[in-house]
């Protein structure tokens, strides 16, 4: 049987601290400005404000990505196959290489902000690249995130896994019973983002 | 046109792309169809949709999902929408000097500017005509002869093949409209892209008239945008 990756995100233990945005970044050498990966802050109108008045405020904390549909209408959409889900794990994986950067992807996809159209020309705050993605980044083509394939490929985790403070992610096969994902979907409160859409995320959000 | 993608109530996520993408296409299509029109020689009808403010209200609407980047050619809409009251004679006049018989006048065809690619220098205007007509014959369409490669009828193809897109989308034909988007992606590599933006830095050259300014820079910026990467705009040459 082919391996459905999914990742959970513990929205209890998530304290916003963005190390994941973080190692992300640097593990996929991402230009100035680009994000495959960041923390949404559920409150007041902006970046770690909270909603209410003291002393009743409330700050909550949702990490967003590629959500990795099971049925992923950007893989339906692409004209230069940039996008595709892998048949045998579920990852949704984009190819700046291939893409002709029309967007298309970006049309479709229900969630907001979790691709990056790369407009400018790359550029790097540091002169040596960093982390272990070997794919180059190109302007005006479109990027997200892609699990760290490179790193799947070697039998690690992706990078925002490993680097949690909080151990808030939760990375695995799905299709295993005895995998710790499916344990924790089995005995834990969870949702997925936009269900209503029909894309089936491969993101869920313990709560 | 109201932004597709908030606005479409298909729950199967396939025909929800398609509705989306078949509207975007035709906004498209939409765009490439005003642009051709309006760099066709200035007729009363033309100049009447600029005068009621038609082509700036079409092409912003037809071009809502592009969301942030649609403020990048705001500008240029902005300068077409100051020549609404332009007259339809001074627009006629400086297309004469601009690309009719004049000393000044700027060639509105692509193989005056692909020469340095022919293989027989004297002969570039056949091959490139021979070229697109090859193109335009496998989508059933054939421009007449000796105007294969003049600009507009190089923008209303584009906005043909954008129209034949939307269709397939319409229809949930995902393979075909992905097929043609790739085809739009491949004109524009071959032909509109590589010679647009010295078409354009030599229209502003001549001091053209504000709508034939504003016009090449929302075309140039309009292709920019539709190219993805390599397009090397105008005011970057």
């Amino acid at each position: 049987m082919s391996k459905r990756y999914v990742m959970l995100i513990d929205l209890q233990q998530c304290t916003g601290c963005n190390t994941c945005s973080v190692a992300c970044k640097q593990e996929n050498n991402l230009p100035e400005g680009v994000w495959w990966t960041r923390v949404v802050t559920i409150g007041g109108n902006g970046d770690d404000l909270p909603a209410g008045h003291y002393p009743n405020l409330r700050l909550d904390y949702l990490p967003l990505a590629c959500q990795h549909c099971a049925q992923a209408p950007c893989a339906e959409v692409c004209p230069a196959t940039a996008t595709s889900r892998r048949e045998d794990d579920g990852v949704v994986m984009q190819d700046p290489g291939l893409c002709i950067g029309c967007r298309s992807c970006m049309m479709v996809c229900p969630f907001t902000s979790v691709r990056v159209f790369a407009d400018e020309q790359p550029r790097f705050a540091l002169l040596f690249p960093t982390g272990d993605n070997p794919s180059a980044h190109r302007a005006r083509t479109v990027e997200k995130c892609t699990f760290c394939a490179h790193r799947l490929a070697r039998g690690d985790n992706p990078s925002c896994v490993d680097v949690c403070p909080v151990q808030a992610r939760t990375f695995g096969d799905l299709n295993d019973s005895a995998s710790q994902v499916a344990q924790l979907l089995a005995t834990r409160l969870h949702f997925q983002l936009l269900t209503e859409k029909g894309t089936e995320p491969s993101v869920y959000y313990l709560i | 046109m109201i932004d597709p993608r908030t606005h479409t109530n298909e729950t199967n996520p396939k025909h929800r792309a398609c509705s989306i993408l078949h509207q975007v296409a035709r906004g498209r299509s939409q765009v490439y169809r005003w642009l051709a029109l309006s760099f066709y020689a200035p007729d009363a009808e033309l100049a009447h949709a600029l005068n009621a403010g038609r082509i700036v209200e079409d092409i912003l609407l037809a071009t809502v999902w592009l969301g942030e980047d649609r403020k990048k050619f705001l500008t240029h809409l902005g300068k077409l929408r100051e020549c609404a009251s332009s007259a339809w004679s001074d627009l006629a006049s400086d297309y004469q000097r601009l690309f009719g018989k004049s000393s000044e006048r700027v060639p509105m065809r692509e193989s005056a500017y692909r020469w340095r690619e022919a293989s027989a220098l004297l002969d570039t205007a056949n091959q490139v005509a021979l070229a697109l007509r090859q193109h335009y014959e496998q989508f059933g369409v054939a421009p007449i002869a000796n105007h294969e490669d003049l600009l507009p009828v190089e923008l209303e193809f584009m906005a043909f093949l954008c129209e034949c897109e939307s269709n397939e989308w319409k229809n949930n034909a995902a393979e075909r409209a992905r097929q043609l988007r790739l085809q739009e992606r491949t004109f524009l590599d071959d032909h509109l892209g590589r010679w647009f933006p010295e078409f354009c830095r030599r229209v502003s050259d001549r001091a053209p008239h504000p709508f034939y300014t504003a016009l090449i820079f929302l075309s140039d910026t309009w292709l920019n945008l539709e190219y993805g990467p390599g397009y090397v705009p105008a005011r970057s040459l």
